[in-house]
């Protein structure tokens, strides 16, 4: 356990030690959760828009903030929360697993990002989850109504809603604390389970439902028109041709295509993502694949896992949808977390079988993905790690000597998925200049950005960068010991917010998708002498003057 | 014979050093044993050392409102952190103590620029992003 570890007596001690500088006056002598919840700038994200609601046809559509007094729950609320509680607890097994297991080890304590960046009490996963356990504990065990007091319990009142919506939505669902959880409880299910009872009764995140409404409608997060997200793609291979001299040809919704290729749409129309997508489009064209790109299925990230499960599979289906219409054989998908979290973890249950589609292969190397066997979908990582691995890329790593790196691990994917060395082996392979930040940092245990799950909304901005603080920490320690300047990670989310992240903690430091740094090293056939990467900054010994490659 | 304020603070560099931190620490909502306040010690060393040896102090006090600007805590308490080190300093003569607390509140006055320089910053980030993730819509609209 690290310095920072609560041992189980000394967590009681240490609301005992709070509480006489937080609990004052009339809270003396409460229980550790009438610590007031106090929402004020910069702590909260906007509530849902009343027509959003409407659209996606959730409940109690209407004007509030979380500042308010009222939050105008509707009539009932409460057993709306308690019948919710109840089908919950049957149709997810481990809902009612990890709201009976946990032994209070405490092991989970300072293991949170949240915690330590804010050093609030209740940011410790293992308090997180008792503020949904109290509630369970007092409305639906036996036990607890013989040791009511002893057990910790308490009833639904308004205040308790409250402190939901402010810890749940404290909470990335980054799974970090339950890699030391010796009873395996995942607290990232626990905060998607009270997300979805606070749906119910109108209790929300407009920067998690807008996203939901525009892709239900239009097919991505920011509510593009098929028109338009072809032309943005179009005016980056106008750009990659500008820079590269070769013109590369993506194709849309073409049928019968032996691959569909998915990416969040951030790498669509957001900077940086967009790099990232000149270097799949790069890569795509050096190695021949025969892909097609959907305008209907244009968005890989998928917010509906951040409000219910429903909507996560409604959002989810058109990716098999869609494979099936263009008569693909399997599916790739590109940089992203949370998508693959949905797409390696619920797709196949919740959208599956995909027996419409092969078990993938990838066409150049002839590589099996097994791995992939039944969601029949690859993460690109892996596809080019592949490639690398047979030698089918041509690379120059030194086209990217004018970046010295480090990697983000992206929660979902390191302990979601358990990638870990596909993405170093592919930076390796394409850069000079990679430091790893401290163990304690990476892999299984890596720290979130502090901006995933939806809560990279602008006026979150200041628990943002205390939730990020411990990552910004890391990256911090390979600046100063390595000079390290950039920051490569792969997902779209770490892509939109580890930039403001760093401008903050880290100014210098600039955040990279993978597939950019593959794609300023790929050797294209019948290039210009390349002297810029592909953010037209100046790449280091390729200037004027410098020999050829 | 008393001293100058920088003797006495070089001469009790890590007593002065961890009672000024404790109390910065106190303030904020994790106490002494986070790694915000350890990174608030770190920083509070370096801002000591550069005012014991008359260097710049821009860079240390910087980065110690960077930390403080995003606490839940209003700007005069959170700077209330510097006036900690006052009471510290021991063994000043009168005038050696009015030298010191003229020093600091020299110091808090440029921390309060450094403190709005940094929520500044958090407002023009939030400006930033979202026009990064418009990036390609706003490439459009002003070709
Ligand atoms: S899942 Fe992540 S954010 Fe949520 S409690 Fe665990 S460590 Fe904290
Ligand atoms: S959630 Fe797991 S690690 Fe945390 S206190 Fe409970 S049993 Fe221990």
């Amino acid at each position: 356990m690290s310095k920072y570890a609560l041992k189980p007596d000394e967590l009681k001690k240490e609301f005992e030690q709070k509480k006489p500088r937080i609990l004052k006056g009339d809270l003396a002598g409460k229980e550790w959760w009438d610590l007031p919840v106090e929402f004020r700038d910069g702590n909260w994200c906007f509530p849902g828009k009343p027509e959003v609601l409407e659209e996606i046809g959730l409940p109690n559509p209407r004007k509030w903030a979380a500042t308010d007094e009222d939050w105008k729950l509707p009539a009932g609320w409460e057993n709306t929360i308690r019948d919710g509680m109840k089908s919950r607890l049957k149709r997810f097994r481990s809902f009612k697993l990890f709201m009976d297991t946990c032994v209070r080890c405490g092991a989970c304590a300072d293991k949170c990002h949240f915690f330590l960046g804010t050093g609030d009490p209740k940011n410790m996963p293992v308090l997180r989850a008792e503020l949904i356990r109290s509630v369970y504990r007092n409305d639906f065990t036996l036990l607890s109504k013989l040791l009511k007091s002893f057990s910790g319990s308490r009833t639904l009142t308004p205040e308790v809603i409250k402190e939901w919506h402010m810890y749940f939505n404290q909470c990335t669902e980054c799974r970090r604390c339950s890699v030391f959880c010796p009873m395996g409880i995942d607290t990232a299910e626990i905060t998607m389970m009270a997300r979805e009872l606070l749906n119910l009764i109108g209790v929300n995140n407009n920067w998690i439902l807008a996203p939901v409404a525009n892709c239900n409608r239009t097919g991505n997060h920011l509510g593009i028109e098929p028109h338009t997200f072809e032309q943005n793609i179009m005016s980056l291979v106008d750009d990659i041709e500008e820079l590269t001299g070769v013109t590369v040809n993506p194709t849309f919704n073409r049928k019968g295509a032996e691959i569909l290729f998915i990416t969040p749409s951030g790498d669509v129309f957001g900077d940086p993502g967009v790099y990232t997508m000149m270097g799949y489009l790069l890569l795509f064209h050096h190695i021949g694949l025969d892909y097609t790109i959907s305008t209907y299925a244009s968005e890989g990230g998928n917010f509906g896992m951040f409000t219910s499960n429903e909507m996560m599979k409604k959002l989810n289906a058109k990716m098999y949808h869609e494979a099936k219409r263009l008569g693909v054989k399997w599916i790739l998908g590109g940089e992203c977390g949370h998508m693959w979290r949905v797409v390696h973890q619920y797709m196949e249950t919740m959208n599956g079988p995909a027996d419409f589609l092969e078990e993938p292969v990838s066409p150049i190397t002839g590589t099996k993905f097994t791995n992939a066997k039944s969601t029949r979908m690859v993460h690109i990582a892996e596809f080019t790690a592949d490639l690398i691995k047979h030698g089918k890329l041509r690379l120059d790593p030194k086209r990217n000597d004018h970046l010295r790196t480090t990697f983000h691990d992206s929660c979902n994917i390191a302990r979601g998925m358990g990638m870990f060395d596909e993405p170093r082996y592919v930076l390796n392979k394409v850069c000079n200049v990679f430091h790893e930040m401290p163990e304690n940092t990476i892999r299984e245990q890596t720290f979130c950005c502090g901006s995933g799950s939806g809560l990279n909304a602008e006026e979150f901005m200041d628990m943002r960068m205390r939730g990020g603080f411990p990552r910004a920490n890391a990256v911090s320690y390979v600046r100063e010991k390595h000079k390290v300047d950039s920051l490569v990670t792969i997902c779209a989310i770490d892509r939109a917010s580890l930039p403001t992240l760093m401008r903050y903690w880290n100014p210098g430091v600039n955040v990279y998708g993978l597939h950019e740094l593959v794609g300023n090293a790929l050797v294209m056939e019948g290039e210009k002498k390349r002297t810029e990467d592909l953010r037209e900054d100046p790449m280091a010994g390729f200037g004027e003057g410098a020999d050829d490659e | 014979m008393t001293k100058a304020w920088e003797q006495a603070l070089r001469d009790n560099r890590q007593s002065v050093l961890d009672g000024w931190s404790a109390g910065a620490s106190s303030l904020l909502s994790g106490g002494t044993s986070s790694p915000v306040s350890e990174a608030l010690t770190v920083e509070l060393g370096r801002l000591l050392d550069a005012m014991v040896a008359g260097d710049p102090v821009d860079e240390p006090l910087s980065r110690l409102t960077r930390i403080m600007a995003v606490q839940d805590l209003p700007p005069s308490k959170s700077l209330s952190l510097l006036f900690g080190i006052v009471p510290l300093c021991g063994g000043l003569s009168a005038d050696a103590r009015d030298h010191f607390r003229a020093r600091v509140e020299e110091l808090a006055l440029q921390a309060f620029d450094s403190f709005m320089k940094h929520r500044e910053t958090i407002y023009q980030l939030k400006v930033d992003e979202g026009r990064r993730r418009m990036h390609m819509a706003l490439r459009r609209a002003e070709a």
